[in-house]
């Protein structure tokens, strides 16, 4: 929808149109933002995203074209791993912690009813505390795959490496999410749980 | 032994199933999949699985956003370069001139120890002639740079034995490197360089006849004076005056103003001497200068300096240096140029 305009967009950011750019970031801080929720929890979430719109900004001149989220969302992405590096130097703060306390996570749908809704609610815990097993990059590939649906080559742009590497973290990230939840099968709700 | 190998192919195909999901699989390996699955139960089960598993991902909804991250202002503070890194370019740009310092000094003696007789000179014998020569200059300051051509050609031998006591000097003054520059701001600034050899001139002019005698023994090189010499008189000048500053304040208690006195009175002189100076020594002399500056400064007057040069000149202080690296690379590479000509002509002489 908005692709004819982004690249003008891009193009009045980079001459320094700040009204410009926050049209991009009013088009692209939903992405930004759940990405950081998934990858950090809702505590350190909002300022990642926030951090992640003013590197953006500093370093728009080094923005060669391509696809612009996923120029941002890599930028969110190392934001994300620099933080979870600084949280591994500080045992204290882990990522479970994080994820359980931020139960923000799940957003409420205001169309569903109270069963589904609980529902709905048990498999996001369980999904972000399988993603929370994984590591990071196998996380980040899978979160932008499934959940934001990059394109494979948005994919080797925004996670920085080879279609090849993309291939691999998203199969060993998905082979890992599978065994977690085939474990916890019968807690599912009732569509996603198979036939044996 | 087939069991194994079905095994590792039936892992292979197992990898491929997330690939299969997304439709990425190439035409061949897609097919190749297609038909395993038809055979195996194990892997449409964990097909089956991942599809679930990737639609349960799926599900998970974008999360709103708490507030709008629209930026209220242009972030203005851009990243700057750490200290460390400043230290660093520093520390290099330091080792460079020190470096290129010590390479014109030791191609300098290369050219002053060239004469046919082979003798080599060692600079000890000469530092006491410094001295005196030094002492003399600091008596008598007044004197007119009338003598300039005698003093070009008797300053090779104070230079090569003030050599030594500057290096040191030179290493172990980084802020004056840094403020060099400032009184530096472009290539024409040569002044410094030749502007200090006119004031250092007076001394072997005024120096009493014993001292030149000495010199001039000594330093049979300075004598002969061959075109090739030459070179080596204009670029020595530089060194000498930083010699003088650095003895004077023991035995005569001159402090750091004179010596500062002394690089900026440069002013007139400095034309003088470049018009007389053959233009590619003179660039040579310019580097060698621009370290001599360097050893003037550390005395005291480098902020001042600084600030003077903020308010005169246009030129930044990152071009000065720029600069003053240029002229100071040019010299050097010139100066080998001429040594190794001078080797080279030296070595066709000397075959018959």
């Amino acid at each position: 929808m908005v692709i004819a305009d982004e690249a003008q967009l891009v193009r009045s950011s980079q001459s320094g149109d700040l009204d410009a750019f926050n049209t991009l970031v009013q088009v692209h801080q939903r992405q930004v933002y759940s990405l950081c929720l998934r990858m950090l929890g809702s505590a350190a979430a909002d300022d990642a995203a926030q951090e992640t719109f003013i590197t953006a900004y500093r370093r728009l001149s080094s923005f060669r074209g391509g696809s612009f989220r996923a120029w941002l969302l890599r930028i969110a992405a190392n934001i994300c791993c620099d933080e979870l590096r600084h949280r591994r130097s500080r045992p204290a703060a882990s990522l479970e912690a994080a994820l359980e306390a931020g139960s923000r996570a799940d957003v409420p749908s205001p169309l569903a009813n109270p069963e589904e809704e609980t529902l709905r609610r048990e498999l996001t815990r369980h999904l972000q505390q399988g993603l929370a097993t994984l590591p990071a990059e196998q996380r980040l590939a899978i979160i932008l795959r499934d959940i934001h649906g990059l394109s494979y080559e948005e994919l080797t742009e925004a996670l920085g490496c080879s279609l090849g590497t993309v291939k691999s973290r998203i199969a060993r990230g998905r082979a890992k999410m599978r065994e977690y939840l085939m474990a916890r099968r019968e807690l599912l709700p009732r569509q996603f749980r198979l036939k044996q | 032994m087939l069991k194994v190998l079905l095994q590792l192919r039936h892992r292979r195909f197992r990898r491929d199933l997330s690939a299969y999901l997304d439709d990425v699989l190439s035409q061949r390996a897609r097919r190749r999949l297609e038909a395993h699955l038809d055979s195996c139960q194990a892997c449409r089960q964990e097909l089956t699985e991942l599809r679930v598993t990737v639609a349960a991902l799926g599900s998970l909804p974008m999360a709103e956003v708490p507030r709008s991250f629209a930026l209220a202002a242009a972030p203005v503070a851009v990243v700057r370069p750490r200290p460390t890194a400043g230290r660093l370019e520093f520390g290099l740009r330091l080792a460079t001139a020190t470096a290129a310092f010590a390479l014109t000094l030791v191609l300098i003696g290369d050219l002053a120890g060239l004469p046919s007789r082979g003798e080599k000179e060692t600079p000890a014998p000469l530092a006491p002639a410094v001295e005196e020569l030094s002492a003399d200059l600091q008596a008598k300051p007044g004197e007119t740079p009338a003598t300039m051509d005698k003093a070009l050609v008797q300053t090779p031998a104070a230079a090569i034995g003030a050599a030594p006591v500057e290096t040191p000097a030179a290493e172990e003054t980084p802020p004056a490197l840094a403020a060099a520059p400032v009184e530096t701001p472009a290539a024409e600034e040569t002044p410094p360089a030749m502007a200090v050899a006119p004031v250092m001139t007076p001394e072997p002019a005024g120096t009493p006849a014993p001292a030149e005698a000495r010199a001039a023994d000594e330093t049979p090189p300075a004598a002969v004076a061959a075109p090739v010499e030459a070179p080596a008189a204009e670029e020595t000048p530089p060194p000498a005056p930083a010699g003088a500053p650095i003895e004077t304040p023991e035995p005569y208690g001159t402090t750091e103003p004179y010596g500062f006195a002394d690089v900026e009175r440069q002013a007139q002189p400095t034309s003088a001497g470049v018009s007389e100076g053959q233009p590619p020594e003179e660039k040579a002399a310019e580097g060698a200068g621009g370290e001599e500056e360097v050893e003037a400064y550390d005395y005291g007057a480098a902020a001042q300096a600084a600030a003077e040069q903020e308010e005169g000149a246009g030129l930044s202080r990152e071009e000065a240096v720029r600069w003053l690296e240029i002229g100071l690379s040019a010299g050097v590479g010139i100066l080998v140029v001429v040594w190794a000509f001078a080797r080279f002509q030296r070595n066709i002489g000397n075959r018959p």
